[in-house]
């Protein structure tokens, strides 16, 4: 019953964040002095043509209007225009991208597949190898491996994703000529090439984020080995690798769980840079060209799913965080 | 230059001819372009439209692939543009002082699923242009048919009366007022033809009926589209397409230094595509290091052309004297570097209005100076007008991408010579366009930009940007030059139906409008494009500045 | 982040924990060392230059027949010590020294402002409690789900050109950056509202101002300057990036985001064009990251450190 007034609020306190970066959004590209019924407009553009595009696209009613007629879209559907050549965009309708003839939700859905795949692959690997590391670390403090990894951990974390980006290709790809130079081969495709063109993104990804957990783990664990529990587990004679991985490992995992739900979501959702490099058409790309060309209904579409990625895995944080933690046991 | 390495061309594939004894033995790198093939072109947009009445391309690309219109263009290197018929069997014939334009559709037109095209499916396309759902396409005709865009489509039942079609072959166009250059008007997207009664669906341009030598076999947004050969399209009747190769491949959603680096490698099937966008000046620099890829870069003869413009109503700007100080103080020679690297590839020192490649362009210099400018004599105008110091506190707009910041630099370095200080205002494109082409008024002395006609009339470079209508609301009369004396002539010159005399015309007004001064013209920007080693028959004419899709072939 | 509470740090002994810190390891003095000569660089940009005798100047005579720089290395020589930029000629060193001083401001700047807008929302969360709490709690998770980017593209062609953007950048850095800082130290003001000595002072009857001052803020220092040295490199990272995309500071302002955005195209065929840039900016990162780091170790000696 507890869990489930729990789980109620914490939804219905997603969705109010949800609606708040919609409003503020739509608020602030409503405010933008550029047209975007321009791009729709045509060559030459005459004041009429323009007036015409606004009305068609629904951006002649103030924008209160505008927000609750895109409200209105999600839940019921929306139609633009009138007569034989309207456009029916079904519900959920998170709007139309005219320029490209399809709806912002599909348009989406098909990048989903590219950013899920970086991303989620990246990030398997970077947890393994970050705390993998960083236990080791920890475990051979002061060693030769212990120095070697922390100092690559310093300059993965220093590194900005684009320049390593930018170097992994030029020595793998174009240089070595191990790893093809671009472009995205989907799973159901071929499973093989899929991850073979994902690795060279996966590996530089990984060595980035990895050094952060790698940094992290090792000093929650040595925080953690020098508590007495730990001590008393050992007094009890259990082996070292019961106390680590049993006892010490449980506490260590909290903080890295917390940062990792917010790393993973900044990259599901902001994945621009990488996608630039690696030349991938996933949703980072799709915000970029967005942007180019004013394209609204895609760039309120990429915000909300953004904010929705983040604000879930937020909450799954908050959910593993529980489960590991009783104390944390939110109310 | 072009005429130049056309020859040498020539002469090398002589002597290489004559060296090797026989004729076209297929060697590894050899063979000569023949029917057939898979044609690749990389793109790095992620999608193309296919819909005619939503398309801006030009009738050398893309569209020209599948979509026919009432005229085309007749484009090779070394010669100017001409209009010649496509569907039609002439270039249209006016009537009524230009205000009537007749045309008839040649025998046996068919789609690519067989029907016929009739006159009546060329007003559909047309009428279906004017709906919102698939307006944003080249719009040159909308005001001519329907002034004030009054008629808004044929989605809810009415006919554009200003069209008509006695029969299933002849189309007659009313037009509201004399306008000479109709027939090139015609050779837009939205004279394709549309079966009538059908496209009402969005996405049209997923499946569009073909009218031209191939047809949309399938396409996949941000990733890749086919052509295959349209069955029904004949090369007989249709002279200015080759249609050589049997398939056409698109790649969607490329990077373009990825794009560069395929085609520098020139490996597999990247031997058999073409990268459709500009090589950027850093794949420029990079091809010259490559001897084999210097050889596949094919480079315009001319282009864009690329100007200063003065806002000819704003502080001391208002001076002609001073505006003309400007076309001495400028260093064209650093714009060019700055541009491409070296004046060849970025394309000559501009002194006209009307960009090389149209007809009856005539080319003069009214302000003689070295390409790097004539600072003292910039400097001696500004003393005679007054400004013996310079001048000081100037904005200059221009777009925050594409080079553009780093030309402006080079003008403003060029400019502090003659003393004229200025700052820059880098602005992303869509700020670009409501600041300086929305606003009447603007709040910038000075914009960097350029200009390319979609049509190759005199018209379409001198009306948009110097015509008093064209001052804000999204025209880009930046200069904001407003001379009731030359909008009478540009009008005067639009009705001209005489191509000859029409020419004249405009010749007379850029040498008119540019003794004013309103904007100091740079270069004409020359494009380069790179292709694969197995790609023949890339050429590239006068106008416009990109390569004829309709030539391309591949070696066998 | 643990809810330990942290051994109360008497707030005299801070700078000279600090200092020690900066001094304990090699690495760590070479990269505080480091950090320095960056940060001279940047504010003495136009002295260098002048140095050197070159200025941000475009000289397209320092150029060859296709745009790259004339002679070795990208140009280097006795005139142009870092060599020049392809296309336009201007002195490399000078775009570099220059962009130090808009990576510095801004990642300086940003964390200031994030710094000091997280510890007063934070505290107060996590003093006063209740629908305060809540509240920043909320706004917290809002703002930590909003692609910043966004934010950033529109304001740049919101406000008017002649707005400096340096502050637009540190504004929205700042603005966004906040969260960071107050979970962590509200977390820390939580554990420390009850104890004992802040229940004290409040049956003596100091009021929340006075509680903050006196009682809660000596004790967050260590926790607000750890957060706060390793805000700096993140924020420079950020400022890059965004300039790196085209929408941080605006040409000609130099910045080593933009610069390294167009010196990857040219990477083949110019290498030093982005290794300079891109050397300094990893440079000033992992100095930043690791004196950051030793001071965290010293203030909170529980993390057990690096070697």
């Amino acid at each position: 019953m507890r869990t489930a007034r729990f789980v109620a609020t914490r939804f219905a306190g997603m969705l109010l964040v949800l609606l708040v970066v919609a409003f503020v959004t739509f608020v602030v590209f409503y405010v933008l002095p550029a047209d975007p019924a321009r791009m729709a407009c045509g060559r030459p553009c005459t004041p009429e043509g323009l007036q015409l595009a606004r009305e068609f696209m629904g951006y002649n009613a103030p924008w209160y209007q505008q927000f609750f007629e895109f409200l209105g879209g999600i839940l019921g559907g929306r139609t633009f225009g009138t007569g034989a050549a309207a456009i029916h965009c079904a519900a959920p309708c998170f709007g139309y991208d005219f320029q490209n003839n399809v709806d912002v939700l599909s348009e989406i859905g098909g990048r989903i597949e590219v950013s899920f795949s970086v991303a989620l692959g990246a990030a398997a690997i970077w947890i393994v190898l970050g705390v993998g590391l960083g236990v080791l670390s920890a475990l051979r403090r002061g060693t030769a491996v212990d120095r070697i990894t922390m100092a690559a951990a310093m300059a993965g974390v220093s590194m900005p994703a684009y320049l390593a980006g930018m170097i992994g290709i030029t020595i793998f790809a174009f240089a070595l000529d191990v790893v093809p130079k671009s472009g995205y081969v989907p799973l159901t495709e071929n499973p093989v090439q899929w991850a073979w063109h994902l690795v060279l993104p996966w590996f530089v990804l990984a060595f980035l984020h990895a050094a952060i957990y790698a940094r992290l783990t090792r000093g929650q664990m040595l925080e953690t080995l020098g508590e007495d529990y730990i001590r008393t587990a050992r007094a009890k004679g259990l082996t070292e690798r019961k106390v680590v991985g049993r006892h010490a490992l449980r506490n260590v995992l909290l903080p890295v769980v917390t940062v990792f739900g917010v790393d993973l979501g900044g990259l599901l959702a902001g994945t621009v840079i990488t996608e630039r490099i690696f030349g991938m058409a996933g949703v980072g790309r799709l915000l970029v060209d967005a942007i180019a060309s004013l394209n609204l209904p895609v760039l309120l579409g990429v915000t909300l799913f953004s904010a929705l990625l983040i604000t879930v895995l937020n909450f799954l944080v908050d959910l593993c965080y529980g489960a590991l933690d009783p104390r944390a046991r939110l109310v | 230059m072009k005429q130049l390495r056309f020859a040498a061309g020539v002469l090398a594939a002589v002597t290489l001819l004559t060296a090797c004894g026989a004729n076209d033995t297929p060697a590894a790198q050899g063979g000569t372009v023949k029917p057939g093939g898979n044609l690749v072109l990389l793109n790095d947009a992620p999608s193309i439209t296919w819909d005619p009445a939503k398309s801006s391309n030009l009738v050398v690309t893309t569209l020209g692939l599948i979509h026919r219109r009432l005229t085309s263009w007749d484009v090779a290197p070394g010669k100017d543009t001409t209009i010649v018929p496509d569907l039609a069997t002439d270039t249209g014939r006016p009537s009524d002082g230009g205000k009537t334009w007749t045309f008839t559709l040649k025998d046996g037109l068919k789609y690519a699923d067989g029907t016929p095209i009739k006159s009546e499916d060329v007003k559909w396309g047309l009428e279906r242009s004017f709906a919102p759902a698939f307006s944003g396409g080249l719009a040159y005709h909308k005001d001519l048919l329907s002034p004030g865009l009054a008629y808004k489509g044929p989605f809810e039942g009415k006919e554009l009366d200003s069209i008509q079609t006695p029969d299933a072959k002849t189309i007659v166009f009313h037009l509201a007022r004399p306008y000479g250059d109709f027939n090139w008007v015609a050779s837009t997207p939205a004279f394709s033809p549309v079966p009538k009664g059908k496209g009402a669906e969005a996405n049209y341009g997923d499946h569009p009926v073909a009218s031209g030598p191939y047809q949309l076999a399938s396409y996949e947004r941000g990733k890749s589209a086919k052509l295959t050969r349209n069955p029904n399209w004949s090369r007989d009747e249709d002279k200015t397409r080759l249609a050589n190769p049997d398939t056409i491949e698109f790649q969607l959603g490329q990077d373009t230094s990825v794009i560069s680096k395929r085609l520098v490698d020139d490996t597999g099937t990247d031997r058999n595509a073409f990268g459709m966008s500009f090589a950027s000046p850093a794949q420029l620099a990079q091809i010259q290091g490559s001897a084999s890829a210097k050889s596949r870069l094919v480079t315009s003869e001319s282009g864009a052309l690329a100007y200063l413009s003065l806002n000819t109503q704003r502080g001391n700007l208002v001076n002609p004297k001073v505006r003309q100080a400007f076309q001495y103080a400028v260093d064209k020679a650093a714009y060019q570097v700055a541009s491409a690297g070296s004046a060849q590839l970025a394309g000559d020192v501009a002194t006209t209005l009307i960009t090389p490649g149209l007809q009856g362009r005539e080319q003069y210099d009214l302000y003689p100076a070295p390409p790097s400018g004539d600072v003292a004599k910039a400097k001696q105008l500004l003393a005679e007008a007054g400004f013996p110091n310079g001048l000081d506190g100037l904005v200059l707009a221009t777009r925050n991408e594409n080079g553009y910041p780093e030309k402006a630099a080079a003008i403003q370095a060029s400019l502090a010579r003659a003393g004229i200080k200025i700052t820059i205002k880098p602005l992303d494109e869509d700020t670009y366009t409501s600041e300086v082409d929305t606003k009447g008024l603007s709040d910038y002395d000075l914009t960097l930009t350029s200009w390319q006609p979609d049509i190759p009339s005199a018209n379409a470079n001198i009306q948009p940007l110097f015509q008093s209508t064209e001052i804000g609301n999204g025209g880009v009369n930046e200069s904001r030059y407003n001379n009731p004396e030359v909008d009478k002539l540009i009008t005067e010159a639009q009705a001209t139906v005489d191509p000859a005399e029409a020419g004249k015309k405009w010749a007379a007004l850029d040498k008119k409008i540019l003794a004013d001064s309103p904007v100091v013209p740079l270069i004409y920007t020359r494009n380069s494009f790179l292709h694969g080693s197995q790609v023949g028959g890339v050429e590239i004419g006068r106008f416009p500045a990109y390569v004829d899709y309709r030539k391309f072939g591949i070696i066998q | 982040m643990s809810a330990s509470a942290l051994p109360p740090l008497a707030a005299r002994s801070l700078p000279a924990a600090v200092w020690r810190a900066v001094r304990s390891g090699r690495w760590t003095s070479v990269c505080a060392v480091l950090i320095v000569v960056i940060v001279l660089l940047a504010a003495g940009a136009d002295l260098w230059v002048l140095a050197e005798g070159q200025s941000l100047v475009p000289d397209i005579a320092t150029l060859g027949p296709t745009g790259l720089p004339a002679g070795t290395l990208g140009g280097v020589s006795g005139a142009h010590w870092f060599g020049v930029e392809p296309l336009t000629g201007v002195d490399l060193f000078a775009l570099v020294a220059h962009g130090a001083r808009t990576s510095l401001l801004v990642g300086l700047g940003a964390t200031v402002l994030g710094t000091a807008l997280g510890v007063v929302i934070g505290v107060s969360a996590g003093y006063l409690g209740g629908w305060w709490d809540r509240l920043v709690t909320w706004t917290a998770d809002v703002i930590l789900g909003f692609p910043y980017l966004i934010f950033m593209i529109a304001l740049g062609a919101v406000l008017p050109v002649d707005f400096p953007r340096q502050i637009t950048l540190i504004v929205v850095l700042g603005l966004f950056g906040w969260p960071r800082v107050a979970r962590i130290v509200r977390a820390q003001a939580l554990t420390l509202a009850k104890r004992d000595f802040v229940a004290a002072a409040k049956v003596v009857g100091g009021g929340p101002w006075h509680v903050f001052t006196k009682e809660l803020l000596p004790n967050l220092w260590a926790p607000i300057i750890v957060v706060a040295s390793l805000s700096i490199p993140s924020m420079i990272g950020s400022e890059a990036a965004l300039s790196f995309l085209n929408v941080g500071v605006l040409p000609p302002t130099p910045s080593w985001g933009r610069t390294i955005s167009t010196a990857i195209e040219f990477f083949e065929t110019d290498p030093m064009y982005l290794v300079f840039p891109g050397l300094l900016l990893f440079l000033i990162t992992l100095a930043f990251n690791v004196v950051g780091d030793a001071i965290r170790d010293a203030l909170d000696p529980r993390s057990g450190g690096t070697a």
